[in-house]
């Protein structure tokens, strides 16, 4: 059970030590690391950078007031698997840039999932505010076998 | 005395969330599927979960009380309790009460075949320098005790491990000896090609409650393409050894699974045919990992794993078909996905667990007196990779666990804090394997977005979901099964590798 | 219907006392003080070896009338027309009320130790409706009837009120029982809610060889259970009370009622035992009582069991695929699916169980529990009605 603990509860604190320097990241949230390193190579993502675009890019603009930094960048790092990334800062927002890595990979409505996929890296950001200190304590307290102080109704036993 | 109408027990309005994760449904985007830290779920519309995490829902509505059920909301704190939510998390998580349940031996790596696959980086019959030696098997016995599970699962592989049953019958009897001072409870599995068994084996294992797996990856043109021999008879003399098998030690002591090769996915109907035809109710799918030869031949026989879940696909409403007209047969890695799905307990298989089953559910003693965390581990030190090898059998088991391999496995074996992996809504469901991304992706922690692992994982979770959703009342039943079984009270089925 | 109770003719009793009836077996078998047996003069055999026995220090003699009683020795006539005590069965003289009661009755299918009139609970269909009052005298009494109870029953509730608020009474009697009485299983009926601290049941751990708890839950979040047991808090209670039980290595039961609101929700509830509690043994579905504070509420309570049917069945069927047994209490089986037959029980006790004119000529009517005493009209179901001969086949499942 101690390794159990450990494990459930340390590693994710331990973990931020383990990417390595050589690897972009964007310092997201209290308890979690992106990682945003292209392991076969490819283009990683910095904000500014904007060079020639190539012949199948494809542009999307998000709108700032909605979606933040981090749901932005969290939504990018999901297609990072098919294609290469970059987001670019405007005045109201950021401009993501697509690049399918193979000729094979569909776009077909590509801006519609991209931002289907920011709004709900958005819904995940209001869960993750409400209830990232509760879950490890949960999760602290089912290895203990005791429950938590969080409801006044546990608290009169 | 004045009764109070229901109102009266509503408790104060509004209600917390509690963690959560979700996941639109690919085959209908309008909704979506909502997890809980524990793995309880619901399928909901989206426009309405959206209202759920903005604070927007009503008391009265339906979802509220299902939501507060199932543990992803909680409403008035004066009359909630979280106990049922961190009994069920307790419940999800009980392998981690015990410590490694299953324990592999590989005896020797001398076999017969040379499967273009083979992860094992198998050597010729003749090599007995690749056999375990006594002293390996001494020092591994007293290792195996060390471990506090109550139930042990011993479980002999190779090469194999027929070609060194000597030490077979050695160590079940050392065990055995050991073990009238120990009283745990142990199970005896062994891994073989059953080519060439000998009566004296057989009831060898008979008399030790044996349970026999071996390969057979479909019907006979298919399994001796894929597994040569220099006789080409494996088919013959696999089936031989299967009805042997049965024969003696009972109609339910053999099972089998397949290794799935590019040929092997342009069959499913037939493979699940074969086995059907042989009187198996029990299938493994399995598809090629990144280890040893399979590495090597990867040109000839690898195929991208969207092939595979193509193919899973098909096998799947092929195994539904088989079940509906009344034979049961059901395909073991779904089985126990199916389980973590629909039922509240933890699964025997150490190889899809968060903490990482490597070296917490699972050990590895090689023929060497090498000792790893998980087979692929093993099979990345045969590549020439040690990264993950813990230590060797004359060392305690705390200096194993403190190792600089046990280490990186940690760090990078809890699903639920990798990138990705943590806002994912089948993570309380799935599991790290921090030794396959290693493989890889070259990195424990791994990148989801590329990762195969993942690919496999979500494609499964999704498949099944919806062939359960969508489903008739027929199949949602037949895939019900699947899962009530493999968690039936009173069936301890401690800890197996998938 | 049978009384428990009457007024009697007695004479020789000094306060309240419980005795055994005797016949020749329960002298035979030496197993009982014959101070605490009283010889019954009713049955002929006895009399003829009256004078042979009658020299030793029983407590009293039974007698149809009283002119029948030996002189200068406590009896009690007990004629069968008053009150059906039977050899075996343990009663209480009441001297100072002139009355006699069944406290054990041998062969019956519910003997019942009443552990108090007090409850936290204030259920909306309770049919024992709670009394505060100071009766921790039960504890006492209640080890004393155990020590006349036949060695050979096989079970005993324990129920109230709430059996818990007795305190350590209560872990005094399971162990008196499982010292006195160690091959009956005993079933305690509690709501659970005092056990969450967890030294309370791990004061249970290892008390009795075969101890089952009966614990009711009536819905899948606080707000329904809450309402029918009419307590705030209640669930959250019962919640945490029963993993502190599981934790002492308790069994469980798990009691539903079958009451409106309940059954509307039903299958979530179900569902939920299996996803929270997947531990509990056994899960009782149980017609309402129509008595005590049920019939206040009759149109909030009131659903024909006709009407529960599909629910029912896949509810039942829910359960038993994943290994929980399922029992369907106080429903008569005419108004159950033939398909449920099989997990009806003959739940009434038999002193308060009634058939309806209707059910004389039913082909199933000896498997059939009937129905409570005190049935109405407005309690009865649609659906009553005798089962043809052939019918009494249920259908295989």
């Amino acid at each position: 059970m101690r390794v159990g603990q450990w494990v459930l509860v340390t590693a994710p604190m331990d973990m931020r030590a383990m990417v390595r320097g050589s690897d972009l990241m964007l310092g997201i949230g209290s308890d979690s690391v992106i990682s945003l390193q292209r392991l076969d190579g490819g283009r990683t993502i910095s904000d500014g950078e904007s060079g020639e675009m190539a012949m199948n890019a494809i542009e999307i603009v998000l709108d700032g007031g909605l979606l933040s930094v981090d749901v932005i960048a969290r939504t990018a790092h999901r297609y990072t698997g098919d294609y290469f990334v970059e987001t670019v800062s405007t005045p109201s927002g950021a401009l993501v840039r697509l690049t399918p890595k193979m000729g094979s990979i569909s776009s077909h409505l590509l801006a519609e999932r991209f931002r289907n996929d920011a709004l709900d890296e958005r819904l995940r950001e209001l869960v993750r505010a409400e209830t990232g200190e509760l879950h490890t304590a949960l999760v602290r307290a089912a290895l203990h076998q005791a429950a938590p102080p969080l409801t006044t109704a546990d608290q009169k036993q | 005395m004045k009764f109070a109408p229901r109102q009266a027990f509503a408790g104060d309005n509004g209600y917390r969330l509690l963690p959560l994760r979700f996941r639109r449904l690919p085959w209908d985007e309008s909704r979506v599927l909502v997890t809980s830290m524990a793995g309880d779920w619901l399928i909901a519309q989206r426009e309405e979960f959206e209202r759920v995490v903005e604070g927007r829902l009503d008391r009265a509505e339906p979802l509220f009380a299902e939501m507060e059920a199932r543990h992803l909301i909680a409403a008035d704190p004066s009359h909630s309790t979280l106990a049922p939510l961190l009994s069920q998390y307790r419940t999800r998580k009980s392998y981690l009460e015990h410590g490694p349940a299953l324990h592999i031996f590989v005896v020797s790596l001398r076999c017969h075949h040379t499967c273009a696959y083979c992860q094992v980086s198998r050597q010729p019959v003749g090599n007995t320098i690749f056999d375990m030696s006594e002293a390996t098997a001494a020092h591994a016995v007293e290792r195996l005790f060390e471990w506090p599970s109550p139930t042990l699962t011993v479980e002999f592989q190779g090469g194999e491990p027929l070609l060194h049953f000597a030490r077979v019958r050695a160590l079940v009897e050392a065990i055995e000896q050991r073990n009238r001072s120990e009283g745990r409870t142990l199970r005896f599995v062994i891994a073989s090609t059953l080519h060439d068994l000998t009566d004296e084996q057989l009831a060898f294992m008979r008399d030790h409650q044996f349970e026999l797996s071996t390969s057979l990856d479909g019907p006979e043109w298919l399994h001796n393409a894929n597994r040569p021999r220099p006789e080409r008879d494996s088919y013959q003399r696999t089936v031989e050894g299967i009805e042997r098998g049965r024969k003696v030690l009972g109609e339910d002591a053999v099972s089998a699974l397949t290794t799935l090769t590019r040929r092997s996915l342009e069959a499913p109907h037939e493979i699940i045919d074969e086995y059907r035809k042989l009187g198996f109710h029990s299938i493994s799918l399995r598809p090629l990992s990144p280890y040893g030869f399979a590495r090597k031949t990867e040109g000839r026989n690898g195929y991208p794993m969207a092939d595979f879940l193509q193919f899973y696909e098909v096998a799947l409403d092929h195994l539904l078909a088989v079940n509906r007209a009344g034979y049961f047969m059901e395909e073991t890695y779904g089985r126990m996905l199916l389980s973590q799905l629909l039922t509240p307990f933890s699964h025997g298989y150490v190889d899809l667990r968060s903490p990482t089953g490597a070296g917490l559910g699972a050990v590895v003693y090689d023929y060497d007196g090498r000792v790893y965390p998980s087979d692929e581990a093993r099979m990345l030190a045969s590549m020439g990779d040690h990264a993950f090898a813990l230590g060797r059998v004359d060392e305690s088991v705390s200096a194993w666990l403190d190792s600089p391999a046990m280490q990186r496995v940690l760090a990078a074996g809890v699903a639920e804090a990798l990138p990705t992996c943590a806002d994912c809504a089948y993570v309380p469901l799935c599991g790290a394997d921090p030794i396959d991304h290693y493989a890889r992706q070259g990195d424990t922690i791994g990148h989801r977005p590329t990762s195969d692992f993942c690919r496999k994982q979500m494609g499964l979770f999704d498949l099944l979901l919806q062939r359960w959703e969508q489903g008739s009342a027929t199949d949602q039943r037949i895939l019900e099964d699947w899962a009530l079984r493999a968690t039936r009270r009173g069936i301890a089925r401690e800890a197996e590798a998938a | 219907m049978h009384k428990l109770d009457a007024k009697v003719q007695l004479d020789g009793w000094a306060q309240p006392t419980l005795l055994k009836v005797a016949t020749l077996p329960e002298f035979a078998s030496g197993l009982f003080p014959l101070e605490r047996m009283v010889l019954d003069l009713r049955d002929p055999r006895v009399r003829t070896a009256f004078p042979t026995l009658s020299r030793l220090p029983w407590a009293g003699f039974v007698v149809n009338d009283p002119e029948q009683a030996p002189v200068g020795r406590p009896w009690v006539a007990i004629p069968p027309e008053k009150l059906n005590a039977q050899p075996g069965d343990v009663i209480e003289v009441v001297p100072e009320t002139s009355k006699a009661a069944l406290r054990y009755r041998r062969g019956a299918n519910n003997n019942i130790l009443f552990a108090t009139e007090r409850c936290n609970s204030f259920c909306l269909m309770c049919s024992q409706p709670p009394r505060d009052i100071a009766d921790e005298w039960r504890i006492r009494q209640i080890c004393a009837l155990i020590e006349l109870i036949d060695k050979n029953e096989p079970s005993l509730t324990i129920t109230g009120g709430e059996p818990t608020l007795l305190g350590s009474g209560l872990n005094c009697i399971i162990e008196h029982c499982a010292n006195v009485l160690p091959h009956t299983q005993l079933h305690v009926l509690s709501n659970g809610r005092n056990f969450g601290g967890g030294v309370l049941a791990s004061s249970f751990t290892g008390l009795h060889p075969a101890l089952m708890w009966g614990i009711p839950l009536y819905g899948d979040h606080y707000g329904l259970h809450d309402y029918v047991v009419q307590s705030k808090g209640a669930f959250a209670e019962t919640m945490r009370g029963l993993y502190a039980l599981e934790a002492a290595k308790q069994r469980i039961e798990i009691r539903v009622v079958l009451v409106k609101p309940v059954v509307e929700h039903l299958l979530a509830l179900v569902r939920f035992l299996y996803r929270n509690l997947p531990f509990i043994e056994h899960v009782a579905l149980m017609g309402t009582e129509p008595t005590g504070f049920a019939r206040a509420h009759h149109d909030e309570l009131w659903i024909d069991p006709a009407d529960m049917s599909a629910v029912l069945a896949e509810s039942t069927d829910y359960l038993t695929r994943r290994d929980m047994r399922v029992s369907l209490y106080n429903l008569p089986l005419c108004t159950l699916p033939r398909s449920l037959w099989p997990y009806a029980r003959r739940s009434i006790s038999d002193w308060k169980q009634h058939y309806l004119p209707a059910c004389k000529s039913c082909a199933v009517r000896e498997r059939c529990g009937g129905l409570f005493a005190w049935v109405t009209p407005e309690w009865t179901s649609r659906a009553l009605k005798p089962a043809l001969e052939g019918e009494e086949q249920c259908a295989s499942h």
